[in-house]
């Protein structure tokens, strides 16, 4: 037995040496971390290592972890980082790291043209392209005359309540959604909102790709998610439409999530960490990333081939990121005092 | 008159404390770091303590919690039990090593197994409407049976170990005395207790932590608290006093659940073949139905991984994508796995003789959130500078957490070893090493397989301590079926799952082979 375990741990040594030379096997290199879906980030991050010949070493948040993940992992290594980059999918946690001094300024000549109320204070971050929250509906399930016109009509179409479908408002955009109608209902406002969709008996669901999907199969009516969400499942030919919510004269629009990005205090690897947030500031990466699916809504004017929807049309909610950052701690705990029980 | 042989070697005692020194510095240092940083937000803020207090809201999710872990447990118990005594009659041919599959089920995430089940459900609902049934798809009901489905392979792959594990001929000398069904309560479920009450404490343990299946179903347990007031702070220190409710009872469980079993003295494993006993109709009925949802859950996993993967040219995508990320699954699960075994041992030598503070040393990790101990693990390898964003750091995570589940295994198995032969070998030892590597780890051998395949399958699934602690540039199976789960590709996610299986089979034939080597060899305990 005592063999055994010494021929074992000897492999496990040969094991990690072999990680620890596969890593160092390239002397420029750049650790990005990304809540961006691996399936569109992956293929971009590999186009700039076969461009630049930097060595991107990633690591890809998940859902799951209910954005306790990355955010705490850099917060964590704060002082002594380990990460370049962040890219994140939306702006909240990257004003998070920003209030927790774990970025630092970098004014890239790629971020010309996109407008000054996507960029950070001091060019802490930059924002480069926008998902919007989008009502899904699955249209086997829903006549024109029951779809909502305002969000805060949302129970009171005739769809069963339970029918309708919400992720967790504690958690993900879901939550940044919630803190934005905060900053622009009020809370009280927003806080009575909620209550009513709990007591209507909204179905509320672990997360905006789980909304997706039991719309797409029908399982629920209509339900808020993420236009990337609602993409997929329109890509699949599911039965559904994407509804922008607020669009009329004089209403307040839906809310547009900007993706951010942002060099890391102290990053180990500053010069190739600010290559490539050159690279993925570019209006190529941005059309991209249109043209995926990841994104749908550019902050400048950029060519892409291939769109799911007009993004000229959909009319955002005017309001200040730093406000809404300012909500989120106080909305996460009402919203867990009103539907965690 | 035999007299005994001179030992040599360091003093027992010095030793015993040295390694008490090292277990708490690899598994147990990384959480008083956390518990330090606890106590000053306390000192900071004493309203934090409240925290640790459930309250009203709280309290009832933590009653939700506790009843439904508890349901859960005695179920997958209950159940496991009667389902493994059926597979334990799978002695030879094909079926004795088929019968092992079920361990292969461990890895695959709660919630794989809940996306399986929800399809499963929902199928049977489009058939039963015509019939005017429909079957609940959200709430406590399917809440607790998806849970019960996705422990059982756990409960019976424990409950199978022990019966493998049942010296055959006490049970043939007991039904020369009584009848089957005396036999089979009175001897044979007495011998495989120890496995079942391990199982049914990791099991209560596991369900309390999981708010992924509840979520899924729209139920709200009391981890979900826990995560959402982490979400909303960012405050590790918040997320560890609210976690002490859950420490609490994951500890008090399984340390009252093993102090309070007897030892079920038996000299060895026997050779022979099962006993083929004859069960009255009373047991052959439950029998029979544990065996139908074992069956089910095996199925309905299986298919629904393969129906939605489509074909095999998808998996083979599936791995060509996720190749790296194979090889550094198996390399952590594999670590993990052999260095589980030391600290098991360490660990068990402490707990047998039943010191309160070592079992709530022990059993701590099992009840802490994952994300806390990645957070630890970060705080200290940076203060030290040791192993800091290396490849050892998911390991050390993964140690962490499983290193609790590989001590009751361990232990459990040990309850059934004569004392009198780890006595002997201490006096007729020739040196310390000697009575170890000839007497006591040979004795042990099939409790740390055990607990090895266990760590094996729970690191190959585990996520939250692996997110945060994974060398930039490395990943694992499980973070891309997450990632990909979210994007909604569910033909590459099942295509996945299915290679975590895979990877579990290869690894459960390649030690099965590795111990009929050794038993070829004739090398058991002298």
């Amino acid at each position: 037995m005592s063999k055994t375990i010494g021929v074992l741990l000897i492999a496990i040594t040969a094991a990690s040496s072999f990680y620890t030379l596969n890593a160092a096997e390239s002397k420029r290199v750049v650790v990005v971390y990304t809540s961006v879906d691996q399936v569109f980030s992956e293929p971009l991050l590999k186009r700039f290592e076969e461009s630049t010949g930097i060595r991107v070493l990633a690591v890809y948040d998940v859902e799951a972890t209910k954005t306790t993940g990355l955010v705490n992992r850099i917060i964590s290594e704060k002082e002594k980082p380990l990460c370049d980059v962040w890219w994140s999918g939306e702006f909240v946690q990257t004003i998070l790291l920003e209030k927790e001094e774990a970025l630092t300024p970098y004014q890239s000549a790629s971020a010309e043209g996109i407008p000054s109320q996507y960029i950070g204070a001091n060019w802490n971050w930059v924002g480069f392209g926008g998902r919007a929250r989008v009502l899904l509906v699955n249209t086997n399930l829903v006549s024109p005359g029951q779809i909502p016109h305002s969000l805060l009509d949302l129970t009171r179409i005739g769809v069963p309540a339970n029918k309708i479908g919400i992720a967790y408002p504690m958690f993900g955009t879901a939550a940044t959604h919630a803190a934005t109608l905060y900053a622009q209902l009020g809370p009280e406002k927003t806080k009575a909102f909620f209550t009513e969709l709990r007591d209507s008996g909204v179905t509320v669901v672990d997360g905006n790709s789980v909304v997706r999907d039991l719309v797409a199969n029908g399982q629920l009516a209509m339900g808020l998610t993420d236009t990337d969400d609602a993409i997929g499942a329109v890509s699949e030919g599911a039965p559904v439409s994407m509804v922008f919510l607020d669009q009329g004269e004089g209403e307040m629009g839906t809310l547009i999530i900007p993706n951010t990005v942002a060099l890391i205090r102290n990053a180990p690897h500053s010069t190739e960490a600010k290559i490539l947030i050159d690279y993925l500031l570019s209006s190529r990466v941005e059309s991209d990333l249109v043209e995926s699916g990841w994104f749908q809504i550019p902050l400048r004017s950029v060519a892409a081939k291939q769109s799911f929807f007009d993004a000229s049309s959909v009319r955002g909610i005017n309001v200040d990121y730093e406000t809404v950052y300012g909500y989120l701690e106080q909305v996460k705990k009402d919203l867990a005092e009103i539907f965690i029980r | 008159m035999t007299t005994r042989p001179a030992t040599r070697g360091v003093d027992p005692r010095f030793l015993s404390a040295l390694l008490s020194i090292a277990w708490i510095a690899v598994v147990f240092s990384p959480i008083i770091l956390l518990g330090v940083e606890a106590i000053k937000a306390t000192i900071a803020a004493p309203s934090i303590l409240m925290l640790a207090l459930p309250t009203a809201r709280r309290l009832g999710l933590l009653v939700n919690s506790l009843g439904l872990s508890t349901l859960v447990s005695l179920s997958s118990v209950v159940v496991g039990a009667l389902a493994g005594s059926v597979l334990w009659r799978w002695d030879t041919g094909v079926l004795s090593r088929l019968r092992w599959l079920i361990l292969a089920l461990v890895p695959v995430p709660p919630y794989i197994h809940a996306l399986s089940w929800m399809t499963a459900l929902n199928w049977l609902n489009s058939v039963l409407t015509g019939l005017g049934v429909t079957l609940p798809t959200t709430g406590w009901a399917p809440t607790f049976f998806v849970e019960f489905m996705t422990y059982l392979p756990l409960g019976v792959g424990l409950a199978l170990i022990g019966y493998t594990g049942i010296d055959a001929s006490l049970v043939e000398v007991a039904r020369l005395h009584r009848p089957d069904s005396d036999t089979f309560l009175r001897v044979v479920l007495p011998l495989i207790t120890p496995a079942m009450v391990a199982a049914g404490g990791l099991i209560f343990t596991f369900t309390l932590a999981d708010y992924s299946v509840p979520a899924l179903f729209s139920v709200n347990v009391y981890s979900l608290e826990i995560f959402s007031d982490f979400s909303a702070t960012n405050q590790a220190s918040r997320a560890l006093v609210l976690s002490v409710p859950i420490l609490l009872a994951s500890i008090m469980v399984l340390w009252f659940s093993q102090k309070s079993l007897k030892s079920t003295v038996q000299i060895n494993a026997s050779s022979r073949p099962s006993p083929k006993l004859n069960y009255p109709l009373w047991i052959r009925v439950p029998q029979c139905i544990a065996a139908i949802l074992t069956g089910s859950q095996v199925l309905v996993l299986l298919l629904s991984l393969i129906i939605t993967t489509g074909g095999v040219s998808n998996i083979g995508y599936a791995v060509s994508m996720a190749t790296s990320d194979i090889w550094f699954t198996l390399f952590q699960a594999s670590a993990t796995a052999v260095l589980c075994v030391p600290l098991a041992l360490i660990a068990v030598d402490r707990l047998k003789n039943g010191s309160g503070l070592w079992w709530i040393i022990v059993l701590a990790p099992l009840g802490m959130p994952s994300p806390l101990i990645g957070i630890s693990i970060i705080k200290l390898t940076a203060y030290t500078d040791l192993l800091y964003g290396t490849w050892a750091t998911p390991v050390l995570g993964t140690l962490i957490r499983f290193t609790p589940v590989a001590s009751i295994v361990a232990l459990a198995q040990l309850k059934r070893i004569d004392p009198l032969l780890f006595d002997a070998a201490d006096l007729y030892k020739r040196s310390f090493a000697d009575a170890w590597t000839r007497v006591r780890l040979p004795l042990q051998a099939s409790g740390l397989a055990a607990a090895m395949a266990l760590v094996f399958a729970f690191t190959l699934g585990e996520l939250g301590a692996t997110l945060l602690t994974v060398p930039p540039g490395a990943s694992t199976v499980t973070i891309r079926i997450f990632n990909y789960l979210h994007y909604g590709s569910s033909d590459i996610v099942a295509g996945l799952c299915l290679v975590m299986v895979a990877v579990m089979i290869i690894a459960g034939l390649a030690g099965v082979a590795f111990i009929n080597l050794r038993a070829d060899s004739g090398r058991g305990p002298e």
